[in-house]
């Protein structure tokens, strides 16, 4: 393997001082004789600098505010997203099983009022008839009457 | 320094929010976010905004796109906290959804250049097609700092995922093997074959760009 390809196969470890001695001492001779290896090398090692710089990024002022405040509003979005579906299907819903609840409550509370009704109104005939029959008294009748009006 | 933070009612508001969400533990932030108290809430994003933002900074090298994947993060810890694995740290799950969002976004940002450089191929303003290849620079100075911050940026990029992650945690992050192990779920031994795979892969890539740009020289 030329020398050149030795650099650059071990080029990370050769800069963060990852190998034995003797290997460093090897390539160290090398790069002083072979100007692309040279030349190679520093434009590695100036990459290196760029990453130490990279990591020491910050975040931009007020990038917490700004979090913040984004994560409320889309967490308002959401909310907001789940009412249409109440608001166009289960209010019309809910609203038209209350009506309909309602009015069938009413028919069945009105034909048990007409029932009753016309129940009492036969009791009262039969009363009328026995006592015209037997020539009862008014007054002695008079409590077994049911007014229906 | 006393008189600077009185004078300053916003840097007493951070400093206090600071100073709470230090002394919180994860399982009292765990069971605030629960609860949905909002300044439990405050005191997380406090406490990991920075390093959501700065990893996801590393995988996608824009401030303004950090801060939006640092928002998905939030919202998704805030939704899923109840399913947290309370056997990892905290911050070992939110390094891990960092991640995850952050490699989705350099997808879903892959197809979208595929897609504008389909598009400028075929639609040069000037209406003429074909060369893709931007021209080499007239200016002598190839190597100058944002030219390598390109290149690096480029050969990073280029990166299998698994690969990347391990270097980005280990490079730019400096977390140790057996963090960068609980964040991967992957042994040791995996993380540092990963590791030196990257750094192979990454040096090969360099070189060739080195030598492009200095033929074009």
């Amino acid at each position: 393997m030329k020398h050149c390809e030795l650099l650059q196969k071990d080029l990370f470890a050769y800069v963060e001082n990852e190998l034995s001695p003797v290997r460093i001492q090897h390539l160290d001779q090398h790069i002083s004789e072979c100007a692309e290896c040279n030349r190679i090398l520093a434009e590695f090692r100036s990459v290196l600098t760029l990453m130490e710089e990279q990591r020491s990024v910050e975040p931009r002022p007020f990038a917490e505010t700004r979090i913040l405040q984004g994560i409320e509003s889309r967490l308002a979005k959401r909310q907001k997203s789940v009412n249409p579906l109440f608001a166009r299907i289960l209010q019309p819903a809910l609203i038209s099983f209350g009506v309909a609840a309602a009015l069938a409550l009413g028919f069945f509370l009105g034909t048990g009022f007409a029932d009753t009704h016309s129940q009492y109104s036969q009791n009262n005939e039969m009363i009328e008839s026995v006592r015209s029959d037997l020539n009862v008294p008014e007054f002695m009748t008079d409590d077994l009457f049911i007014f229906t009006e | 320094m006393q008189e600077c933070i009185t004078n300053d009612r916003h840097n007493i508001i951070i400093l206090n929010l600071s100073f709470y969400s230090e002394l919180m533990t994860d399982q009292e932030l765990i069971t605030g976010i629960l609860n949905h108290d909002k300044p439990v809430i405050q005191a997380l994003v406090n406490k990991y905004h920075k390093q959501v933002i700065k990893t996801a900074f590393y995988f996608v090298h824009d401030m303004d796109d950090a801060e939006d994947i640092a928002q998905d993060v939030c919202i998704e810890i805030l939704e899923k906290v109840g399913h947290f694995n309370r056997t990892a740290t905290l911050s070992t799950w939110i390094y891990r959804v960092t991640v995850n969002k952050s490699l989705n976004f350099v997808r879903k940002n892959k197809r979208k250049q595929l897609v504008q450089q389909f598009e400028s191929f075929f639609y040069k303003k000037d209406g003429k097609s074909g060369n893709a290849m931007a021209e080499p620079s007239s200016d002598d100075n190839l190597f100058e700092n944002n030219e390598r911050k390109q290149i690096l940026d480029t050969a990073i990029n280029s990166l299998p995922e698994n690969q990347k992650t391990a270097f980005i945690l280990s490079k730019y992050e400096e977390l140790s093997y057996k963090e960068i192990t609980e964040i991967m779920n992957l042994s040791l031994a995996s993380v540092e074959s990963l590791l030196q795979r990257a750094k192979q892969n990454l040096q090969k890539k360099l070189i060739v760009q080195f030598s492009e740009y200095s033929n074009r020289k």
